[in-house]
């Protein structure tokens, strides 16, 4: 028991930890940015997915006003928060981290701060549990047990309840009973904990030590403790300058008090402040003490649950020892000298933390979150009527309630979704004028590790093939599977210590002249006219990744070239040659694309002088012609050698549209980033940016379309999606225009452009996306869904047609079986799927005329418009879909 | 049985100085200003110093990795310093990197016969190379070589440069017996033979390596796309970080020419940027340099109001020091610190502020009554309230702990940088975008005038922009750059903590503001010839300078 002088980091405690799965922690208070940046991040990238905060509301509603701004990821799939609302403070102070065979429980007095768990003077209480260490399994039963009442007693969003259930499901070896041990875990849900205490001592008591930075102001705590141990004698440890200790009303009643006896803290480090919380209690032969949440005060110690706080914490006993006791926790850290005037003391004012400022509205969201498409609002409100459901601070939709409690449920349609962005949103409701308290919308849906891996996997992979390292760089930063968003750290620390870190250190060997380089012209350096002109700009990452792509086929595209040149005759190679079942079809398809596309743009353009439109014009038709290439990703094999730059379109399109928008958000006009934008290469990749993503999104529709086998659930899972897509094209026109295009590129040009990249939806119905329209607000929603309805049943079509058959052999059976059965009194319960079958089948008819009138717009469409020159743009898009539909 | 354990603190490493993350704006700012040339990049000899490194080091046999250049660059680096170290020792400015080192090492050991650094002194040696690797990348001496992580020495410039400097000192006897040697054993007086070709302050020595050094620095603009990127501030097309330098170094040279035999520093130019558009302070500006002067202007208002910024910071941190109490308690305090202020500051300035003087108000009463160009036209080193002079006030109260008088002077500071500095961005001047640099993040000028028009719209007071820059500007965001610190560097650089609506001193800070360069350019400019030192305020153009100046602007 000598672990006197051993302390703990809690930071360290909590993302060293490797091999947990679910990471619950009760907390006053909380920085949720110093969560996201400093714990949740290594937590998730350890494999620690279901993560959950549980805090006290008056908090909770400081945290949502003041720290909005910093927070990313609040309520998204990677943790939750929820609030809880008690008569006093919710004030207990645990980390629980478990897996389905381990688990390590820290419980004291240190909050989800800085201060909290990196600073502050705390004392907390550390267990586990393995197979091979089960001693404590007390503690986490008890642990167990407290959370599971605090749940069934209090209002928990339904996200945050599936992860505490997760948590809880996963904890099997947590037994239901168990003896407890001398660690006994306390907590005040039912009992005040002075009386657990108490409970727990002899009644011979010859000194009482109580340290913590709270008092309250009638020291009831101390008056208690006299009254049962009447001469026994009380110290008290305070920290100078940061306890609220009410020193004044101690000295006048000084009398009454003769056994208490007031010390100062003693600590080498006067910067930290005594956060911890303590009650020490001996006598000649055995030792007692209570450390965790719990202030010397009325509301943590005196009352409980019900008309106090939430408190909790560990009392332990030992036979007292010389020189290695419990009580060397605090006798290193007491002055000899007593406080006796007031001055010898500067206290400071009484804490805020002790008046609970939850807002009383008459209207209040308890909790909100996102199920299957549903948003899901739990409300109390006093009066009956129509609320305004307002998100991020603008009234969405409206509803009616009820008085009392209730649930508002919605479908997530697009008018609410285009309100929503990735990670946090912030909910709230309006009813005549009385606004709510805002809470943070949730996701019921869990953060899967590996789920991403396939998506940022392919992307890495690209940035890696990316000369430039930064750009390489900022394609995986943002495109790791979880990174906190270092915008303001890269702006605060660009030049300055990032200097000082080591370069990458692999080793190259180049002949002597390499090192000596050309100074470079402009466009010097054109194997791809994306790399290149894109180079060192952060905002032409979609231009990076298809010029990393574009690049890699085109080395292998030569080496192969090269290969076949020296060795082509050569018997063995002829040999591998024909043996190597694609090389034909790798060959055709590089000369086809590669050969058409990449090479000629960068040969024609570095001729050229780089006027703007031709050159845009011609890239942007590069760009469409290898758009191809994702249509099933790209997998070349070269004989022996295989190189997979095997990206599907989901993946690629997801990818692209995320982060062209996370760039867009980016950009404030008259930045001076902006300001660059101006420039012709800007231009070219912008508009490059812009004409990709409406061609994204009609390359996804035919990857929905492609596959016939898919069942319903993944069908409607698609257009899910698509409308997702096609929301986040809709967002980005808007906000592209509004940034560069109107002030940069003349808007007449790109209507023509999307003028004619439209006119393929004709092809699959979609709305008419005009240009117009779509600057429009609300955009055509009922044409969207009309249109994703009509293409729904294009799917359903399909395989109702293969049921049809199906259907009508079992009608015709059972009819066949009722009339033998039932003496010709046939029941038709079958009707309502042919009905359907009939409906679909004059939706078909439907697109198959239109199908024609959208060929007829095509043909019309081939026609060049002047101004893109050479330019073959729907040349190439008519190709694509000719070959392809 | 387990016992409670007390808490660590979590990383104490301390490290930084950009405490609100605001001053490396600043630095951005001067590398738009003067790309490739920083404030440790003393002296024009390193470029060629550290080419020729890199390029004997490429002609070398070792390995060509990061890891072994370093090595191999420290070497040649301690060379380099300990030989300018015996020409030097007694100089007190010469902008020689690491002179510290080699005093102490005088100082401990005296001066031995042969010189022997040890693997432990190699490794714990640090060199400036990594701030001068990105200043050669960006004046076209090195470059990216594709498909290697390595750089490379470009042939015009960098190859040529390094070639320059070895003819130089080829005939010593370093060069001819020490310098590839595998031991770095080398007697002191090579090094001090060595010094006589190396030294820092001796390029007139090398004549063609001077005149590549200048041929670089003044270089015009059709140089690599790379070397735009980062150095771009004219918004005329083709933009090049070349002109920015070129023509802040002749607004220098300039002003050293017009200023003739009367003495010139940092605090000189520095007046001449805010004032010579409505003061005579013996500059007429030259029509071909007048974007550049604006664009320094813009640069000069946001150092002050970064400095105010940061002297909030520093009042704070001493009021709040080892205390924990309520932020509204404290913004409180503050406040009445700043009403007590005004009771001294008022009479010098003839004004009668007070915390709960409206905003509007404020800026009626400073102005006058001007707005725009007039007030700025109104406003110069003679007139009662002028930025120079408040600046000069709030520094001296920040060093005399005179924390009312200070609040109180940072907001005269304030409102006459927005009177004076607002109409550029009212009335969307081209330069201004120079102004919006930073954006909210990192407080650019722009986004701190909108603050401030915000809560004039308001119909706000003194005391509400108060808490308005003790909250936003000064809590929130060191609480943001500390906590970005611990989680990048492990640095542990809080200064207060703040949860739960309290907020509990650590320690204590004092204002910075980035250094110039100004006398790095200087440096340069003499090294180049183009100027003379008569003593350190006073240099003077020679007539290679005049004729260079020439060249360039008329």
């Amino acid at each position: 028991m000598s672990i006197q002088n051993k302390t703990i980091s809690i930071i360290d405690e909590i993302i060293s930890s490797n091999d947990y799965e679910h990471c619950l922690i009760l907390t006053y208070n909380s920085s949720l940015a110093f969560y996201e940046k400093i714990i949740l991040k290594n937590l998730v990238n350890s494999g620690c997915y279901c993560n959950a905060i549980i805090m006290d509301g008056s908090q909770y509603e400081d945290v949502i006003n003041e720290e909005v701004g910093d927070i990313q990821f609040c309520g998204s799939k990677y943790y939750s928060l929820d609030p809880i609302r008690v008569k006093g403070v919710f004030h207990p102070k645990i980390i629980l981290l478990t897996s389905k065979t381990k688990g390590k429980v820290l419980i004291g007095s240190g909050n989800l701060t800085v201060p909290g768990y990196g600073s502050s003077f705390e004392m907390f209480n550390k267990y586990e549990y393995s197979e091979d260490n089960k001693e404590h399994l007390p503690v986490f039963k008890n642990v167990k047990d407290f959370i599971i009442d605090l749940t069934k007693r209090n209002y928990l969003n339904p996200a945050t309840e599936k992860r505490i259930n997760n948590i809880l499901n996963d904890t099997g070896w947590i037994p239901k009973d168990a003896e407890s041990s001398n660690n006994l875990f306390l907590h005040n849900l039912d009992t005040p904990l002075l009386d657990q205490i108490t409970k727990q001592l002899p009644q011979d008591i010859d000194e009482i030590v109580l340290m913590a930075p709270y008092f309250d102001s009638k020291l009831a705590v101390i008056d208690k403790l006299k009254k049962i141990y009447s001469n026994t004698k009380i110290k008290i440890i305070i920290q100078d300058h940061t306890t609220n200790f009410p020193i004044k009303y101690f000295i006048e009643n000084k009398t009454s008090l003769p056994f208490v006896s007031l010390h100062k803290f003693k600590a080498d480090d006067t910067s930290r402040r005594l956060h911890a919380k303590m009650l020490y209690f001996c006598n000649a032969s055995h030792e007692y003490l209570f450390s965790g949440s719990a202030n010397i005060s009325s509301p943590a110690l005196i009352k409980y649950a019900n008309n106090g706080n939430v408190e909790c914490g560990m009392f332990i006993n030992a036979e007292k020892t010389i020189g290695s006791g419990i009580s060397n926790i605090w006798n290193n850290h007491i002055t000899k000298e007593k406080i006796e005037k007031i001055t010898d003391i500067r206290v400071s004012d009484i804490s805020k933390d002790y008046i609970p400022s939850i807002s009383k509205n008459k209207i209040q969201v308890k909790g909100a979150f996102i199920k299957e498409s549903i948003l899901y609002i739990d409300y109390y409100s006093e009066a009956k009527g129509k609320v305004g459901v307002i998100i991020n601070d603008v009234e969405v939709i409206k509803e009616n309630i009820n008085s009392g409690e209730g649930r508002i449920e919605c479908l997530l349609d697009l008018t609410i979704k285009e309100h929503l962005s990735k990670n946090t949103n912030i909910i709230c409701l309006k009813m005549r004028g009385d606004t709510s308290n805002k809470v943070w919308l949730h996701n019921y849906t869990i953060y899967k590790p590996g789920a991403e891996n396939k998506i940022t996997g392919h992307l890495n992979s690209i940035g890696s093939y990316i000369d430039n390292i930064e750009i390489a760089k900022s394609i995986i930063e943002l495109t790791t599977p979880f990174e906190v968003k270092q915008g303001y750290e890269n702006n605060i620390f660009k030049g300055s210590k990032l200097g000082e870190q080591e370069e990458l250190e692999e080793q190259v060997e180049l002949p002597e002249q390499r090192y000596f380089v050309e100074e470079k012209s402009e466009y010097q350096d054109a194997s791809t006219i994306l790399t290149r002109a894109v180079a060192n700009d952060k905002y032409d990452i979609f231009g990076q990744l298809f010029g990393g792509v574009a690049r890699q086929v085109q080395d292998h595209y030569k080496k192969y070239v090269v290969k076949e040149d020296v060795s082509l005759d050569k018997e063995e190679n002829k040999k591998d040659k024909d043996e190597s079942p694609g090389i034909e079809d790798v060959k055709q398809k590089l000369n086809s694309l590669v050969n058409r596309t990449v090479d000629r743009t960068v040969t024609q353009i570095n001729k050229k002088d780089f006027k703007l439109d031709l050159s845009a014009a011609m890239a942007i038709n590069q760009l469409i012609a290898s758009l191809t290439w994702f249509q099933n990703g790209i997998k070349i094999e070269f004989g022996d050698e295989q190189t997979n730059v095997l990206m599907s379109k989901k993946d690629y399109i997801d990818s692209s549209i995320n982060l062209l928008y996370r760039m867009w958000s980016d950009i404030k006009e008259g930045d001076f980033l902006f300001n660059e934008l101006k420039e012709d290469e800007y231009k070219l990749i912008s508009l490059v940016n812009i004409i990709a993503l409406p061609l994204c999104f009609v390359l996804y529709s035919l990857h929905i379309i492609e596959n016939d086998d898919d069942s319903f659930e993944i069908i409607e899972e698609k257009y899910k999606e698509l409308a997702d897509i096609f929301y986040g094209i809709k967002d980005f026109i808007k906000k592209v225009p509004e940034k560069l295009l109107v002030n940069v590129i003349s808007t007449e040009i790109i209507k023509k452009i999307y003028d004619q990249l439209f006119f393929i939806n004709n092809d699959f119905k979609l709305p008419d996306l005009s240009w117009e329209e779509l600057l429009q607000e609300p955009v055509s929603k009922e044409k969207l869904r009309e249109s994703l309805h009509f293409m729904a049943l294009k799917h359903k079509r399909s395989i109702q047609l293969k049921m049809k058959n199906e259907l009508l052999k079992i009608e015709e059976a059972s009819a066949k079986l009722n009339q033998e059965l039932f003496d010709n009194k046939i029941e038709d319960n079958s009707g309502g799927s042919i009905l359907d079958l009939i409906i679909s089948e004059q939706s078909v008819d439907r697109l198959e005329e239109e199908k024609i009138n959208a060929e007829k717009i095509i043909d019309t469409n081939i026609k060049i418009d002047k101004e893109y020159g050479e330019c073959q743009l729907p040349v190439n898009v008519k190709k694509f879909f000719n070959i392809k539909y | 049985m387990i016992l409670p354990q007390w808490t660590e603190k979590y990383n104490t490493a301390q490290g930084g100085r950009d405490f609100l993350g605001y001053m490396n704006v600043g630095v951005i700012m001067l590398e738009r200003l003067l790309p490739g040339i920083s404030n440790i990049t003393d002296r024009l000899r390193y470029y060629s110093f550290f080419s020729w490194v890199l390029y004997r080091f490429i002609k070398s046999d070792h390995p060509k990795n990061n890891k072994n250049y370093k090595k191999y660059l420290k070497i040649k680096s301690l060379a380099f310093l300990y030989a300018n170290g015996f020409l030097h020792q007694d100089s007190s400015k010469v902008g020689l990197n690491g002179i510290e080192i080699f005093r102490t090492d005088i100082k401990n050991n005296g001066e031995k016969e042969t010189y022997e650094w040890d693997d432990a002194f190699v490794s714990k040696y640090k060199d400036n190379y990594w701030i001068y690797s990105q200043k050669m990348k960006q004046v076209g001496i090195t470059a990216d070589i594709e498909g290697a992580d390595f750089i490379g020495l470009t042939k015009t410039y960098g190859k040529s440069l390094a070639e320059a400097y070895e003819d130089n000192i080829k005939d010593t006897k370093y060069f001819k017996k020490y310098c590839d040697k595998k031991d770095n054993n080398i007697p002191a007086d090579v090094l001090k033979e060595y010094a006589e070709k190396c030294s820092v302050t001796n390029l007139h020595i090398s004549i063609k390596e001077q005149q590549l050094l200048q041929d670089i620095i003044f270089r015009p603009e059709k140089i690599s796309k790379e070397l735009n990127d980062f150095s771009v501030y004219y918004s005329d097309n083709p933009p090049n970080g070349a002109r920015a330098r070129r023509e802040s170094l002749l607004l220098m040279l300039d002003m050293v020419e017009q200023k003739g035999d009367q003495s010139f520093d940092y605090e000189d130019f520095q007046k001449i940027v805010l004032y010579s558009n409505v003061q005579n302070l013996g500059y007429k500006s030259n029509k071909k340099l007048v974007n550049c002067l604006e664009y320094w202007r813009i640069f000069q208002a946001r150092q002050l109001l970064i400095y105010a910024i940061e002297s909030y910071f520093s009042v704070m941190t001493e009021v709040v020091y080892n205390r924990n109490i309520d932020l509204s308690a404290f913004i409180r305090e503050l406040n009445n610190l700043t009403e007590d202020g005004f009771q001294s500051v008022n009479d010098n300035y003839e004004q009668e502020l007070s915390i709960d003087t409206k905003l509007k108000d404020l800026v009626k009463i400073i102005s006058a009554g001007k707005t725009g160009s007039d007030f700025d036209k109104s406003c110069n080193l003679e007139s009662k309230i002028n930025e120079w002079d408040v600046y000069k006030n709030v520094q001296k109260n920040i060093k005399s702990n005179n924390n009312k008088d200070c609040l109180a002077h940072l907001v005269y500071l304030l409102s006459v940088l927005y009177l004076r500095f607002n109409y550029y961005r009212v009335n969307n001047s081209p330069y201004w975008d120079f102004g919006r640099i930073g954006e909210t993040v990192s407080l650019s000028i722009d986004d701190f005038f909108l603050g401030f028009e915000k809560l004039t719209d308001k119909d706000l007071k003194i005391k509400d922009m108060v808490e308005w820059i003790a909250k936003e500007l000064v809590i929130k965001q060191h609480c943001r750059v500390a906590l970005a610190k611990l989680s990048w560097y492990k640095n542990n650089t809080f200064h207060f903590e703040y949860s739960a609506g309290r907020i509990k001193g650590i320690k204590e800070a004092r204002p910075n503001i980035n250094a110039p360069k100004f006398e790095n350019v200087i440096n340069f400019l003499e090294d180049l010839n183009l100027v003379e030192r008569r003593n350190e305020k006073k240099v003077s153009i020679t007539i290679k300078g005049k004729k260079i100046l020439n060249e360039h602007t008329k």
